[in-house]
């Protein structure tokens, strides 16, 4: 383990205390416990939370400061799951603090990760039409946020990259005047379905007219 | 009773949550996109309906302010808590069939105790 990997590792020790649970205990639970997300790239900011992946029997645990995943061993010789958003995510930027690397070297997303995020894209624009006069403005807000993350996570998915994580997409959306005019586009009720629609059409998302 | 049962509720914002609590319920566990903008619409009706000081975050959060016994909150606050927690599991976890099928027992938990508080807030007022 790299001198940065011990750091990291400590650092995720005092997480763990800090949200009343012990790495103690979740080593001797987890077989490989992996850094992910924009600590594992160093693209954290101050509200940044640990995002751990580890392999094993135990209980997903999401705080503010911790987000801990658990993926049973079994599932690592599935191809669904070596193909998915995350695993190969974890394949490209992952940072073992506990055992070593035996599955993850995918980095490409397969075809039913990229199928799954479409899906789920056009789902949340269509419940997003729904219910957006029913939205506290918070709300929208985050609708809008997640909706463009996972557009710019797609993309990356459908050119053969694993995704980043929010912070740097955040940062790479802030660097495009168009992207921002993109956003205040979208804030504007009467123009959100239609030019959605053509936004997606144009990136080959979905067809004009085309549903889920 | 956490507070006192004397505000006036608009009948048409509870018209309109009895509304999107029925859209909820009849969501297919698979579409958690569509779940979850349907409790963000219900926490905003809630506070829409009750208001108060803070706007929620979370249905959770609409759900504390609602004057109704507190058991009946803490129960409903820890099973949005749960259906929070397998929906967010959908989106790594590959065992799908498991997961939907707690999904789907949570939202129908939630749901009939959401009705029933609701109801009874209704016929109290």
């Amino acid at each position: 383990m790299s001198a940065l990997d011990t750091n990291l590792k400590s650092f995720a020790v005092r997480e763990l205390k800090s949200v009343g649970l012990s790495w103690a205990t979740l080593s001797r639970q987890a077989k490989q416990i992996i850094v992910f997300g924009s600590h594992a790239l160093a693209a954290n900011t101050g509200r940044s939370d640990l995002d751990l992946l580890c392999i094993g029997e135990g209980r997903n645990f999401k705080s503010s400061r911790v987000h801990l995943i658990w993926i049973p061993e079994k599932n690592l010789r599935s191809r669904r799951w070596l193909g998915s958003e995350l695993a190969t995510h974890v394949a490209m930027y992952g940072i073992w603090i506990k055992g070593d690397n035996s599955w993850a070297f995918q980095t490409k997303p397969n075809l039913a990760a990229l199928a799954r995020k479409r899906k789920n894209i056009i789902r949340r624009l269509k419940a997003m039409d729904q219910y957006w006069d029913n939205l506290l403005p918070l709300f929208r807000c985050n609708q809008i946020l997640k909706l463009r993350r996972d557009l710019q996570r797609y993309q990356m998915m459908q050119k053969g990259h694993a995704p980043l994580p929010k912070t740097m997409l955040d940062d790479e959306w802030q660097r495009y005047p168009e992207a921002r005019a993109w956003r205040h586009l979208l804030e504007e009720r009467t123009s959100l379905h239609g030019n959605l629609a053509n936004f997606l059409a144009n990136r080959r998302i979905v067809s004009s007219g085309g549903s889920d | 009773m956490n507070q006192p049962m004397n505000t006036r509720f608009d009948p048409e914002q509870l018209q309109n949550i009895y509304g999107t609590l029925d859209d909820f319920e009849g969501t297919g566990p698979w579409n958690t996109r569509e779940l979850e903008t349907a409790m963000e619409a219900l926490a905003s009706q809630i506070y829409f309906l009750i208001g108060g000081e803070e706007e929620p975050r979370t249905l959770a959060d609409a759900i504390r302010t609602l004057p109704i016994e507190k058991k009946s909150k803490r129960q409903l606050i820890e099973t949005c808590n749960e259906l929070q927690e397998a929906m967010d599991a959908t989106d790594y976890d590959s065992d799908e069939d498991e997961i939907e099928d707690t999904i789907e027992n949570s939202k129908n938990d939630l749901y009939y105790m959401l009705l029933e508080s609701l109801r009874t807030l209704e016929k109290k007022e």
